[in-house]
Parts: C-alpha cells; sequence; structure tokens
C-alpha cells in the first residue's frame, strides 16, 4: 500500500515535472534575470533604532519631503568620521540653501559611548539629525562593513550612491553629487 | 526519498513566491521601499537582495626579532560573505565564513574552516515581529543581555534560536528569545532565554513631550540553563560542587531627560553562578550604570559611574575569553584612536570586578573668542579601580562594601584640542597622562605592574592642491624603562611617526614607523614599519600593506583582543552592494 502510494506520488510528481519542464526552464531563467535586477540596496529598510535622547526610532520614517538626504554612519571614536561630518559642518547651511538635503548621521558607538553621542555632537555644535545603533542593526541592515560609510538618498528614497571611507576632499565630491540629484538627474555609481 | 524532498522542496517554494506574488497584488499593497520590475501588465514584487563581502588575508614572513609565531603555511586569510533578502515585511540571510587555511594570527584558532553559521528568517505582520534562526540582540545597556558581532575581533555571540518582539502600543516593546548562542561552529553548552520590556511615556503621554520632558523605563530578565556535571571544590578536592542548573539575572533602567538634563540608570543583579572565571565562588553578582549629561549648542557635559561585582555572564559556567558571553559590560574611559595612546597600555574591562568614574567634556569656542575659524575641545577624565575585597574562605568568596574602592587600576587624563588654521591646514593635538597597573589588568600575575605614561600627539593635514591632501602624525610616549622586564618588547618609551597622502576620492598611502625607542633591551629597540596603499570606489575598499605588526591588544568597543607580532604583507578587501 505505502509502496503503491510512494510510487504513485512520485510518478505524478516527476511526469508533473516533466510536462513543466519548458515552463520551470523559463521560470527559472526570468526568475534569475529579475533576481539579478534586483540585486543591490535601494531602498532603506525599516529598523527600530535610537533617537538621540534613547526613544525607539524606525529608519522607514527618515525623510525630508522629495529633498535630498545624506545618511552618514560614524562612531565618536572614529577618527574619519568626525573628520568627514566636520568638513561637512563647515558648510552645511550653504549645502542645504543650495540643495535642500539634510544630513543624518547614524552613530554606531555601543553602550560604552552611547550615553556621550549628545553631548558630542552638541559640542561640536553640529545641526545634523543624529541617531544612535547601538547593536548594528540599521548597519547589518545597509551593509555597512565599516566606518564612515556614506549614503545619497534621492527625493524618492531610493539610494543612488555610496561611498566607504573618507579623505580630505571627498566632500567636494559628495556636493557636486547631491547638486545634481537635487537637480533630478541621474548619477552613475 | 530524495527525489520526493525535492520535490516538496520545489513545490514549497514556487508556493511561496506565487503566495507571495498573489498577496501584493491582491491586496494591492504598493511598497515604495521595494524595487518593482514590470513584467508585462503585472507588477511583481521581487524584494531586494543586498549584503557585504570581506577579506583579510595574509602572507607571513618569518621574525624573530619581534617574537613573530612562525607560520609554516605561509598564508592566511579571513573571508566572510552577507547576503540580505527583504520582500516587504520578510526577510531572510545568512553569512558565509572561512578562516583558510586557519585564522590570521590573533584571531582564536577554533575558528579555522569554512561553513555558513548565520543565517536567519524573520517576518513583521502587524505589531509583531518573529525571526527563526540566527540573530543579534541587546536589552538596555546589554547589562544582562548583549549578542553582537565584532568581526575585527573575531568575537560574534550571535543567539541561534527563536525571537519575537512585540509592540502592543506604541510606546511598548515586549521582547522574548529563546536558544543557544554561538562557539566557534558549533553552540555553547547552556540554553539562553531572555525577556525584555520597554516603555517609553513620551508615546504614551504626548503631553510630555510638549514640556520637554523624556522619560523611558525598562526591565529585563535573563536567564541560562546547563545540565549538570562534575566540577571539584577548588576548597576540597574530595568534594564535588553542588552546581545551579538555571542561573537567573535581571536588570531595571530608567533613561529620565528634561530639557538640556539627561540622565540614564541601569542596576542589574544575578543569582550565585559558580564558574570558571570566578573560580566557582557562590556570591550573587550585581552590576550598576550611571551616566548624566548636560547639553547647549557648542557645550556637552557627560559624567559617568559604573560598579561591577561578580557579573561575569556566560552561557557556559566553564568558558573563559572572549565565548559564550551573554553580556556586556561598557568601559568607561574613552576609546582613543592614535596608536600609541590606543594600543600600547589598553584597559580591558574587569567583568568580575571593578569601579569607575568618567567626565567628558566637549566644547566649540564661541564665535567672539574664536578668530576665523572656532576651536574644538575635548577633555576627559577616567579612573577605575578594583573592588576591595574581603575573601571569606568558602565558597562564597569574598565580601565588599558598596563605596570599597580598592586597587587603582587605571587612570587617563587627557586633552584633544582640534583647530582648522586655514581653507588649507588642519590641527588637532592631543596631551594625555595614563596610569595602568598592567599585571592586573591584562592578567599577567597579581602584583602589581605599575605604568605612569605621558602621551602627546600632533596630527597636522595640509591640502595642497584641490583633492591632493598629506597628513603627518607625531606622536610620543614618554614613561620610565621598567628594568626588572627586561625581555618584553613593550618597555620604556615610544615616538610615532605616520605619513599620508591621499588624492580624492579614491587613492591613498602611507608610511607609519612606531619605534620603541626607550626599551632598556638594546636589541627591543625596534622600528615597527608599515607602508600601506589604498583604493576605494563607492563602497569598495582594497587595502594592500607591508610590515611589522607591533605585539599588542587591540580593543573595539570595549571587547580586545591580543595580536601576537607579525611581518609581512597584507591584503584587504571590503565591498558592499
Amino acid at each position: 500500500m505505502y509502496k503503491a502510494f510512494k510510487g504513485t506520488f512520485i510518478n505524478i510528481v516527476t511526469n508533473n515535472l516533466r510536462f513543466n519542464m519548458k515552463k520551470i526552464i523559463v521560470f527559472v531563467s526570468t526568475f534569475s534575470a529579475l533576481l539579478i535586477g534586483a540585486i543591490g540596496q535601494n531602498n532603506l529598510p525599516a529598523v527600530n533604532i535610537q533617537d538621540i535622547k534613547g526613544a525607539t526610532f524606525n529608519t522607514s520614517l527618515i525623510q525630508n519631503n522629495g529633498k535630498p538626504i545624506i545618511i552618514s554612519f560614524w562612531a565618536t571614536w572614529c577618527k574619519p568620521c568626525i573628520a568627514e561630518l566636520t568638513a561637512i559642518a563647515e558648510n552645511y547651511a550653504d549645502w542645504q540653501e543650495e540643495t535642500g538635503v539634510k544630513v543624518i548621521a547614524i552613530s554606531i558607538d555601543d553602550a560604552r559611548n552611547v550615553a556621550k553621542v549628545e553631548p558630542f555632537v552638541q559640542g561640536r555644535a553640529w545641526d545634523y539629525e543624529v541617531y544612535c545603533d547601538p547593536n548594528g542593526d540599521f548597519k547589518r541592515a545597509m551593509s555597512v562593513n565599516t566606518v564612515p560609510h556614506t549614503f545619497l538618498i534621492d527625493g524618492q528614497g531610493n539610494i543612488v550612491w555610496q561611498h566607504n571611507s573618507y579623505n580630505p576632499g571627498d566632500e567636494d565630491e559628495l556636493l557636486e553629487l547631491t547638486k545634481k540629484v537635487s537637480k533630478g538627474e541621474k548619477i552613475n555609481n | 526519498m530524495k527525489k520526493i524532498l525535492l520535490a516538496t522542496f520545489i513545490v514549497a517554494f514556487s508556493t511561496l513566491l506565487s503566495a507571495q506574488t498573489n498577496d501584493t497584488d491582491s491586496s494591492k499593497i504598493k511598497d515604495k521601499r521595494d524595487k518593482k520590475v514590470t513584467d508585462g501588465t503585472k507588477e511583481v514584487n521581487w524584494g531586494q537582495i543586498h549584503g557585504n563581502f570581506g577579506l583579510d588575508a595574509q602572507y607571513y614572513l618569518n621574525d624573530a626579532l619581534i617574537g613573530a609565531p612562525v607560520v609554516p603555511e605561509k598564508f592566511r586569510a579571513n573571508g566572510f560573505l552577507n547576503l540580505v533578502y527583504t520582500n516587504g515585511n520578510f526577510s531572510a540571510g545568512l553569512r558565509y565564513e572561512a578562516y583558510l587555511p586557519k585564522p590570521l594570527l590573533g584571531f582564536d584558532t577554533r575558528y579555522e574552516g569554512q561553513g555558513v553559521p548565520f543565517r536567519y528568517a524573520s517576518y513583521k505582520l502587524g505589531g509583531l515581529e518573529v525571526t527563526a534562526g540566527t540573530f543579534y540582540e541587546q536589552f538596555g545597556n546589554g547589562l544582562v543581555l548583549r549578542a553582537y558581532e565584532e568581526r575585527s575581533l573575531g568575537f560574534d555571540n550571535f543567539i541561534d534560536g527563536f525571537r519575537a518582539k512585540y509592540t502592543p502600543i506604541k510606546g511598548i516593546t515586549l521582547t522574548g528569545l529563546v536558544g543557544k548562542q554561538r562557539f566557534f561552529w558549533t553552540w555553547g553548552a547552556g540554553l539562553v532565554k531572555g525577556f525584555n520590556t520597554d516603555i517609553n511615556f513620551g508615546d504614551l503621554f504626548p503631553k510630555l513631550g510638549e514640556k520637554k520632558i523624556k522619560l523611558m523605563i525598562g526591565g529585563s530578565f535573563v536567564s541560562k540553563y546547563q545540565d549538570n556535571e562534575d566540577i571539584i571544590n577548588p576548597l576540597n578536592p574530595n568534594q564535588i560542587l553542588n552546581l545551579p542548573l538555571n542561573v537567573g539575572a535581571w536588570s531595571g533602567r530608567i533613561n529620565f531627560g528634561v530639557g538640556r538634563f539627561s540622565m540614564n540608570a541601569e542596576l542589574a543583579y544575578k543569582i550565585n553562578d559558580p564558574n570558571r572565571t570566578n573560580n566557582y565562588i557562590y556570591k550573587p553578582g550585581s552590576a550598576f550604570y550611571f551616566s548624566a549629561s548636560y547639553v547647549q549648542k557648542g557645550l556637552g557635559i557627560t559624567v559617568q559611574a559604573k560598579r561591577i561585582e561578580n557579573f561575569d555572564f556566560r552561557s557556559d559556567r566553564n568558558a573563559t575569553g572572549q565565548p559564550l558571553l551573554m553580556n556586556f559590560i561598557p568601559m568607561l574611559n574613552k576609546q582613543h584612536t592614535y596608536a600609541l595612546a590606543a594600543s600600547v597600555y589598553p584597559y580591558a574591562v574587569q567583568t568580575n570586578g571593578e569601579l569607575g568614574l568618567q567626565a567628558d567634556i566637549n566644547f566649540t569656542t564661541p564665535k567672539w573668542l574664536a578668530h576665523k575659524y572656532p576651536t574644538q575641545v575635548n577633555i576627559n577624565f577616567s579612573m577605575v579601580n578594583a573592588l576591595d575585597t574581603n575573601l571569606t574562605g568558602d565558597l562564597y568568596g569574598y565580601r565588599t562594601d558598596v563605596f570599597g574602592f580598592g586597587r587603582r587600576l587605571y587612570m587617563d587624563a587627557n586633552i584633544e584640542i582640534s583647530q582648522k588654521i586655514s581653507k588649507k591646514v588642519k590641527l588637532n593635538l592631543m596631551g594625555m597622562y595614563l596610569y595602568l597597573d598592567k599585571n592586573l589588568v591584562q592578567g599577567f600575575g597579581s602584583s602589581p605592574r605599575e605604568i605612569h605614561a605621558g602621551i602627546i600627539v600632533a596630527d597636522v593635514q595640509y591640502k595642497f592642491l584641490p583633492k591632493h591632501t598629506i597628513r603627518l602624525e607625531m606622536q610620543t610616549l614618554i614613561t620610565k624603562q621598567e628594568l626588572e622586564h627586561l625581555d618584553d618588547r613593550t618597555n620604556g618609551s615610544w615616538v610615532m611617526g605616520l605619513l599620508e597622502y591621499s588624492f580624492s576620492p579614491h587613492f591613498f598611502a602611507s608610511v607609519m614607523d612606531q619605534w620603541n625607542v626607550g626599551n632598556p633591551t638594546e636589541e627591543y629597540q625596534i622600528h615597527y614599519i608599515t607602508g600601506l596603499v589604498g583604493y576605494n570606489n563607492g563602497s569598495t575598499r582594497i587595502t594592500f600593506g607591508y610590515g611589522r605588526q607591533r605585539a599588542g591588544i587591540i580593543c573595539v568597543g570595549g571587547v580586545c583582543r591580543t595580536v601576537p607580532a607579525s611581518n609581512g604583507f597584507t591584503l584587504s578587501i571590503m565591498s558592499s552592494f
């Protein structure tokens, strides 16, 4: 009985497989093609992190009324991160006026330093929107390896450019790209 | 049988896909956050795949002078690939890791091999989020539970099991989890169970927000279960210890702020947990963390304190070192990044007992005082003492006063000044005094070995052309020679120079020399010279280096690992997509 059932079952399955072989090949190839099209981070993931006061904040709420957004992952102990955010801070008012951009600084400081993030940011008189990701949830969701890692988001919420590490002068390239994005131009990365 | 499995898998997989497609179509949910592909007339949501990749490889050369261990196979590499698939409220991911043929020097050799230790699937449904498989988690400040990864240190204590998070109303989050922790390529012996609640009164009572008051409270309970085993009483070799199989720990915390003031406090307690790190004593453990801050534009002040007593918490009572830690005890001292300040005499947290204080001030000079460019200043002071303990002579271990300060373990007073001089020149200066009891902190012995050191750093950046920058870093560490430690390759004063050239946004090159100029053993007055070139493009970074790595302790985020000396060529590739 069991054997008969087993045999029938296999027959049904294999027959269907054979019958559908063409379909399956079409399906698999279309699927792979679509998958390749879907590779890469295009939009911001929705992850719970903390605002600078420690309250829960969901990253899906990040927005800037159709204007570009710069997201910079940093830490209070990361010298190049601070250099980058300081360089942008020097001309931030001009950047905002020119492109409407908003800079969002995501601190990956853990429990050791997370309480020092707000005093650090205020002490430096930075005008950025700052959030804390003390256990790396957003960092993982954005596939960030090391800090600094900077993303440029267009007005529709698409990630259009990203850059890992910071060298002095990188902020000039970022400004040029932000200008393009604010005008709705495409950029190649 | 295999055929059936295969067929079932194919059927299940295609059903899953079509179910998702149907769901998307029928409910007309247009998730803007996912890429859409137009397939003829209907829109199909295929989700996104993204991830990252890293490879660190080294070709080792023999170098007996610096004490580098001989690597017979010459070449070793650590690599990983993360893949994450998201589609609406569903996500799944995995990580492949390889340590071939063995982990790089300084990483635990038990990582040898390759495999996919990390894999999970999770979905969200209303206020509920469920994860099956591996995950990272932190309750509060992490005093009773923190599962996290610090790849550069080879630290990974993820939990493999189930987790559910539920938000019944905005402002309340409940988390429950159960699982086992990673132990290299398998799991630790103990089962971890945890429950956590966070309540944000600002969300529950919006009027608080209008009055600029924030109030958040939280509580956690974490327990581990481990089977019984025969462990000999360290005080009586004829006796077997009567071990607790379940060990529970709880914590309560509050986060309160009015206007410019904020404070955050957490208190944790653990029942008797005889384990190898505390030498199987039955004393309960406790941990207290406190932080207060004041901010205004251009000024930020933080004051922190902590007291840790017998609080090493692991899911295996016999584990030591990095593996199977369930909690995280934050260090309260500045996380230095200049090499001589960060890694010659670093502090390592004492999870079984310490008292620490820290004060940190950041300010920017006001406009009326500064000339064209404001000055940015950070002043930091921290000290850590051991507990003042009275041994009881029995299995209880010791007794101690709440405010009983024992031996000084570490002290650090430093000031750092950043000044832009002109459009082209930026200057960073740091001065620091450091005290470390090297034996007590780094576990070399119980007799004190006191280090007093002064460190000065000057860091100048000169952008001589648009996109072209040169940076020069000069550091010196001054300390007295320890003539009783002539065999130590870290002894006496150091000087260091680093020259870096960068061509934005793609290239950089640097050369660095760390010189133990004051080592009382003349042949140990070694130059550790390293050259590095790198290329960046988008999210990809490739660096190639050659040189000597000094033996020492590398610490990131409060966890440290010792690295042996090495000499050779290094290649590092990092990328994300």
